[in-house]
């Protein structure tokens, strides 16, 4: 019966909602949309659509309609189930409904409608076409590839807009910024310190890709602008260079190289290569600054023809005559409210001095990150007596270590962004500082690190146990690692709480903490990893 | 390029002064590098022009040309700044006429230094050189900087104020208590207009009385004041803004009758030169403690007011006991003041150069602080664990 077939096919619209959803969080590539959804059976068959099977079969096989009937509500009942069990978490980021989603969800309408179509004239098609409702992901699949040459269209136009808008700036210093991680917190504290005194553009929040910088090119940049800070992101060797040909940065800051997105970049040895495309970009006369508290950014071939600035705040900054460091730190104070220290500088511009400076933010790594600032202001002319000021006013950055008091009950410690290696390790170095109660942790422990994941999580599971009170863990398969870890440091079972979702987490957290606790959320994964909700 | 607007003309009674200090300054501008200059004519019925045919000062001896030869604009806002649009619009072909990135107000006087179009900038989103609205409203007024100053410790000459409306009703009694409060010789002035316009000195009651009725024709508040019968004037011009600032050297302008009038200023054999053109000295012959207290002064006066770009401060100096008064305010002052900061070193579009930085660092320092509420007051999802 065709009002079988109709239902069949709007079942499956229903649920490519979801699909959608998945593909807007897997950045619309489509072979890591096709990785992640085999990644785990959960995601393509549960047991619960056995139902729907056997609905299907009843509503194609058997020809008495009373049956045919109980088949289709079998079918629906199914798709119940399945929204309710979709809606019973609540969804972290639901999705947006951009210009190009809307683009996708018309195309997956008008396939769905043909095939509607088709089932009309060949009812005998129902039951294949009933059984594409279990890899109902397949029509966004081919709606994205239909819609590929228009994508690209359109990306070219933006692409063109914004290389316009470069070219409107006459007084336009572009500095590039890229790094394993790090990244974007140097980016907020280099534009912090520099708005005061320039009009500065820096691209928001993670934007780090070509569109991201088309879109805040073509969304931001003003004649007036005289200094744009572009955070360059790279999954894949030839990124970085792709982004230095269409911004043409004069100035290039590299924070970090580390094994972060080893599933792409496959090697070590890869990022390190990917990452030095910076380097290679800077035309003759441009600047470099160069992080030397990171052994593997010392490995890239120093070039003599640009101007170079040797920053560190780790080790090296004990001997900065025999690292030749142009920036570095004296007499550091860390506390569980800031930091304060003495800011060396011996460059060209400015010649030999030092200046006292005070921060608000927490934790080592963004020591490197206000040196970094500060060489960045001395080269554009900043006087060094204004950098108190400037480094005063930098705000930490909310879910990037940031800190505040919970109901006047506990203070969180909110790294919820991103976690990699190093990142938590200070995050763990901070926490150690508060006196008093108890310190817990909440963490589903730390993504893309490729065949490094178990060792790193593993080792993140050692150095926890040795500061944490509790630990609570999301996602009993994904943190196997640093359950390992706690347990070859031979930490009480009954403060290690496992959980599945992050939501389970909080009404955990609730029932735990008293007055004065510290809280450390470390790194927070995207719905797509949840595994409440397969 | 920056699409530099240059505001000049205005409806005030220093509409042709205006047009010198643009041509001026926009000859410098030129060459400034990145900067592309649109000049925008306010002519004096209120309505924007633009156009090449803006750009020559020989131009403007016949004003209704100018409007005939220009394309009338109006500015709108767009997602990053603003644009000049034609005005009427037209119904085939383009009607933007160019983006404004940054405004350069020029206009002396009611319409262009008082504020108005200060506010309209405001509206428009982008940086613009020179005092926002606050700084140039109060400065434009009379009363109100005089009040202003007071509180804020800078020396000022007394003063009283009264509204023309209660003068017409009450002429005896206001004569009466001008005299027992400040005394004679007094100088009166209407609160709100420029250039010394409508301005009158009077030594008895009946020159009094007759100066209080030639002011009220030009304002409905009149401002009153002690007049310093043996003094000097000395004018000195600040460049910046109250973060960082600079001071240029003292002139001492010379004239012959007891002040500056609006004769003395722009209609001597100087012709079209402007403020430039009368005689002046530069620098004034000042004592050090005397040059000190009124560079502090000023510098007082400048950030209290939160001032931006360059102006010039008018001050008095009362000859018998040397202490300098500050007169007058001028946040468009005539010529931008170029010749006293030439006098100090600075050259003119150096000068210009640093008040354009002064209007970025405003504008920065506007952006850089949280003006609106992002949460809906009326909005049950928002207010979800605010309210009780």
């Amino acid at each position: 019966m065709p009002i079988i077939a109709l239902i069949v096919i709007l079942l499956i619209h229903f649920r490519g909602e979801d699909d959608l959803h998945k593909f807007q969080q897997n950045s619309y590539r489509m072979k890591r949309y096709l990785k992640w959804r085999f990644g785990d059976y959960s995601r393509i068959l549960r047991p619960h659509e056995l139902l729907f099977f056997l609905g299907l079969c009843l509503a194609s096989f058997i020809d008495t309609p009373w049956l045919k009937v109980i088949g289709l509500v079998m079918m629906l009942v199914d798709t119940y189930f399945f929204w309710l069990i979709k809606t019973a978490y609540p969804i972290k980021k639901a999705l947006v409904y951009t210009v190009r989603v809307k683009r996708l969800k018309a195309t997956k309408t008008l396939l769905l409608a043909a095939l509607a179509v088709t089932c009309f004239y060949f009812p005998t098609l129902l039951f294949i076409i009933g059984l594409t409702y279990f890899v109902s992901f397949i029509y966004t699949f081919i709606a994205a590839i239909i819609n590929k040459p228009l994508e690209h269209y359109i990306s070219e136009r933006y692409y063109k807009d914004a290389q316009n808008e470069l070219s409107k700036a006459p007084h336009l210093n572009v500095l590039g910024i890229t790094g394993s991680y790090g990244k974007t917190s140097t980016k907020n504290v280099i534009n912090t310190v520099l708005s005061k005194d320039f009009n500065v553009l820096m691209t928001p929040e993670s934007f780090n890709t070509k569109m991201g910088l088309t879109r805040t090119l073509r969304e931001g940049l003003k004649p007036i602008h005289q200094v744009f800070i572009a955070e360059m992101g790279a999954k894949e060797v030839g990124d970085i260079k792709e982004l230095c040909d269409f911004v043409h940065p004069t100035m290039g800051i590299i924070t970090s190289i580390g094994p972060q997105h080893l599933e792409s970049f496959k090697t070590l040895e890869n990022v390190i290569q990917t990452k030095g495309e910076l380097f290679q970009a800077i035309p003759s006369g441009g600047t470099l600054f160069l992080n030397c508290d990171d052994e593997n950014i010392m490995k890239l071939p120093v070039r003599e023809d640009v101007t170079i600035y040797r920053y560190a705040v780790g080790e090296k900054a004990k001997s900065p005559e025999a690292h030749k460091l142009n920036v570095f730190i004296k007499s550091l104070k860390l506390g569980s409210r800031g930091a304060a220290f003495t800011l060396c500088y011996k460059t060209e511009k400015n010649g030999t001095g030092s200046v006292d400076l005070t921060t608000k933010l927490l934790g080592r790594h963004n020591l490197s990150n206000i040196v970094a600032a500060c060489a960045v202001a001395l080269h554009l002319g900043v006087e060094p007596s204004r950098l108190p000021v400037l480094v005063a006013s930098i705000e930490p950055v909310e879910h990037r270590l940031s800190h505040r008091l919970v109901a006047d009950k506990y203070t969180l410690l909110d790294d919820a962004f991103n976690s990699n290696p190093v990142g938590s390790k200070m995050a763990l170095e901070v926490l150690s500082h508060y006196e008093g109660k108890k310190k817990i942790i909440i963490t589903p422990g730390m993504i893309e690190l490729g065949d490094q994941a178990d060792a790193l999580n593993h080792a993140f599971g050692v150095a926890m146990a040795k500061v944490c009170d509790v630990v609570i863990l999301v996602g009993p398969k994904l943190t196997l690692p640093i359950q390992a870890g706690l347990k070859e440091e031979n930490y009480p079972e009954e403060n290690c709480h496992i959980v599945k979702s992050i939501h389970e987490a909080y009404t955990l957290l609730n029932d735990l903490v008293d007055q004065g606790d510290v809280v450390l959320i470390e790194n927070d994964l995207p719905d797509a990893f949840n595994e409440a909700l397969l | 390029m920056i699409q530099l607007g240059i505001f000049f003309g205005g409806t005030s009674v220093e509409h042709e002064v205006s047009v010198i200090t643009a041509q001026q300054a926009i000859a410098q501008l030129k060459k400034l590098p990145g900067y592309n200059v649109v000049p925008i004519y306010i002519s004096k019925d209120n309505h924007w022009y633009t156009g090449d045919y803006l750009h020559e000062v020989e131009h403007f001896k016949s004003l209704p040309t100018v409007i005939e030869k220009s394309q009338r604009v109006s500015m709108i806002k767009t997602d990053k700044g603003a644009c000049l649009i034609k005005n009427p619009l037209a119904t085939r072909g383009q009607n933007i006429i160019s983006a404004i990135d940054m405004a350069f107000p020029m206009i002396h006087g009611t319409g262009g230094e008082d504020g108005n179009l200060q506010g309209f900038l405001e509206h428009m989103q982008i940086p613009y050189v020179g005092c926002n609205v606050l700084a140039a409203s109060m400065t434009m007024d009379k009363i109100a900087s005089k009040l202003f100053l007071q509180s804020a410790g800078v020396r000022v000459v007394d003063g009283d104020w009264f509204y023309t409306h209660d003068w017409m009703t009450y002429p005896g009694a206001i004569l009466d208590d001008l005299e027992k409060k400040l005394g004679y010789p007094m100088i009166v002035k209407p609160a709100d207009i420029g250039s010394s316009v409508g301005i009158k000195t009077a030594k008895n009651r009946k020159a009094l009385m007759e100066a209080i009725d030639f002011a009220k024709q030009f304002t409905t508040r009149v401002l009153v004041e002690k007049m310093l019968d043996d003094m000097r004037e000395i004018n000195i011009s600040v460049l910046g803004d109250c973060e960082k600032l600079q001071l240029s050297v003292c002139e001492e302008p010379l004239t012959d009758s007891d002040i500056l009038t609006y004769e003395d200023k722009y209609m001597s054999e100087g012709g079209s030169k402007g403020m430039s053109a009368s005689k002046r000295q530069i620098p004034a012959d000042l004592s050090e403690p005397l040059l000190k207290e009124i560079r502090e002064m000023a510098t007082v006066a400048f950030t209290a007011l939160e001032c931006s770009g360059v102006i010039r401060i008018d001050f008095m100096i009362d000859n018998y006991t040397g202490k300098p008064y500050i007169n007058e305010f001028n946040t468009v002052p005539g010529s931008l003041a170029f010749y006293l900061w030439e006098a100090t070193g600075l050259s003119f579009l150096d000068m210009l150069s640093e008040a354009i930085e002064a209007g970025y660092r405003t504008f920065r320092r506007k952006n850089g602080i949280l003006r609106s509420n992002h949460l809906n007051l009326l909005s049950k999802k928002d207010l979800k664990g605010l309210k009780k």
